[in-house]
């Protein structure tokens, strides 16, 4: 355990599931039995082979899916009695590193990164500065006149990280944020989630990678069958 | 809206954003058209009406003494209150309005030519029509008063016509634009559908994502609403040129003098068209959100 996941934090867990069921329509459910919490200031890796459910467990998180059973409380809120506007205020509170990026071809790169802010309703005039900083870090600063789709799969990636973390939110949910990118550029970027965990982010990070997680003195949630295994299990499955 | 509105449009533009422009564009130029039409109409009829309703009448038989009749009853009206004038329009003057129908060769003092009194009112004034119908009994007893009511009220009939026709036809302009657009909106929507889910995802309201939508939709009918409206009032300014000029019988096309009223009356479609679209967005956008957690 990293010293900062046993923080003196007296605060409820950022993230706590309840015997959480989710299904997609009338579908079978893809998760089951989930229970799990997320302190405040913890970093965990999700893994689980493709198909397992991990994306479908950070929809649950970011309040893309409401649980067809049981209970998710992100962020205080429980998700499923939340008003709409409660609900969308708990997003905007969350970073988001969406597996197929979402990026806005219509935006070039700045505008992209400030979206988040223009969600919140800042001025991003303001906060160009931090812009072009955070755009210089994930090595985008020749491109910030480019739109995505003018930018290679990595640069997209780094992209949509960038724009994930430049509100500064008290979460950060990354879906195979390092799915595109070269190992040296993934660790780099991974760094980057480091730093905004000692700043005091929750950091939540979906990889099938379990070697890239293993580099990191994380504790590792494994989907199998539908189910969270508890990090200590999954500690113990890693070779 | 996210954001201020110096910032480029997240959605992108609509590609179809011409077309929406152009179907505005038409709509409005219809709407406003009939409408000037129909403010005309309103107008110029209340016009006939008011100065029928100011004028009298009355008709003496050929006879010999019909003249001296008819110039002591002018003498006994215009002493009348609410009298203004009351000429006596002899045979040489009835014959002269007569002429070009009956051609200059007519022998008219062959004709039995009725005497003519034409009486004026004052402008809301007390004339007592029951103590000049009694006073006339009395001096010219074959008399008989005309006081136009039976046109005023066929003019009334025409002019709620036209004024209900041109109206349903700016109805069904703005109503088949609204459509229109509703469906290109609906269409826009499934394109944006990903791009919208993400905005929904990264916290945005609905209110502003629905703003965001129907932004779009506004600034394009906004934009073919005016060109439609210019192209209207230029119509209208050249119609009224045209009579002012005399290259139209301003008997035929009957345009009031437009005052303020009547060229505000004139942005109503512009302005209806556009609110319509925005509403129908805004509830296409919503109904989409609401499907999403
Ligand atoms: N919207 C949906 N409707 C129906 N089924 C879905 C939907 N999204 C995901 N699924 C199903 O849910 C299961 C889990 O999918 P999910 O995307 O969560 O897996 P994953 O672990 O993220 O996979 P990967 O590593 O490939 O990204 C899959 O069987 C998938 O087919
Ligand atoms: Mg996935």
């Amino acid at each position: 355990m990293d010293p900062l996941h046993s923080a003196p934090k007296a605060a409820e867990p950022v993230v706590v599931f309840e015997d959480v069921a989710l299904r997609h329509g009338g579908g079978p459910d893809i998760l089951h039995d989930v229970r799990f919490s997320l302190a405040a200031g913890s970093f965990h890796f999700l893994t689980g082979p493709s198909g397992s459910g991990k994306s479908s467990l950070l929809g649950l998180i970011c309040l893309g899916h409401l649980p067809s059973h049981g209970q998710v409380r992100v962020l205080g809120t429980e998700t499923s009695s939340a008003s709409r506007a409660a609900r969308a205020a708990i997003r905007r509170r969350i970073g988001i590193v969406f597996q197929d990026f979402r990026l806005f071809e219509h935006l070039d790169v700045v505008d992209n990164v400030a979206l988040p802010l223009r969600i919140a309703g800042k001025d991003p005039k303001t906060h160009r500065k931090d812009i072009l900083d955070l755009l210089g870090w994930v090595g985008l600063g020749a491109h910030l006149d480019a739109h995505p789709s003018a930018l290679s799969g990595g640069q997209r990636q780094r992209l949509a990280i960038a724009r994930a973390v430049v509100a500064r939110p008290p979460l950060l949910v990354a879906d195979e944020p390092t799915g595109n990118v070269e190992a040296p550029l993934a660790l780099r970027l991974l760094y980057l989630f480091e730093a905004m965990h000692r700043m005091g982010t929750t950091v939540l990070v979906a990889t099938h990678d379990t070697r890239l997680a293993s580099r990191f003195a994380h504790p590792v949630l494994r989907l199998e069958a539908g189910r969270v295994l508890p990090p200590d299990a999954a500690g113990q499955a890693r070779p | 809206m996210i954001g201020s509105r110096r910032r480029s449009m997240i959605l992108g533009r609509d590609p179809a954003r011409g077309q929406l422009a152009g179907i505005a564009a038409a709509a409005v130029f219809v709407a406003c058209v009939a409408l000037a039409v129909a403010l005309a109409a309103a107008d110029s009829t209340a016009r006939w009406r008011g100065a029928l309703a100011r004028a009298l009448t009355i008709e003496i038989a050929p006879a010999p003494e019909a003249a001296a009749q008819a110039a002591r009853a002018a003498d006994l009206l215009r002493a009348m209150p609410g009298v203004a004038a009351a000429e006596v329009l002899g045979p040489e003057r009835i014959g002269a309005l007569l002429a070009p129908w009956l051609g200059p060769d007519a022998r008219l003092e062959e004709l039995p030519l009725p005497v003519l009194l034409d009486l004026r009112l004052e402008p809301g004034g007390t004339f007592d029509a029951d103590a000049a119908r009694d006073m006339l009994a009395l001096v010219a007893p074959d008399a008989r008063i005309d006081d136009h009511r039976a046109w005023r009220d066929a003019i009334a009939r025409l002019a709620w016509l036209a004024v209900g026709l041109a109206s349903a036809v700016a109805l069904a302009a703005i109503a088949a634009a609204a459509l229109a657009i509703a469906m290109a909106t609906r269409a826009r929507l499934a394109a944006l559908r990903a791009d919208i889910e993400t905005l929904h995802l990264m916290g945005a309201g609905d209110g502003a994502v629905a703003g965001e939508f129907a932004g779009a939709a506004m600034r394009s009918t906004a934009a073919g609403g005016t060109l439609g409206t210019l192209a209207a009032l230029a119509l209208v300014a050249a119609a009224r040129h045209a009579t002012a000029v005399g290259m139209i019988d301003p008997g035929a096309l009957p345009l009031p003098a437009f005052t303020a009223f009547h060229w505000t009356m004139l942005i109503l479609p512009l302005a209806g068209c556009t609110l319509l679209v925005g509403l129908i967005a805004t509830w296409i956008a919503r109904a989409a959100l609401r499907r999403l957690p």
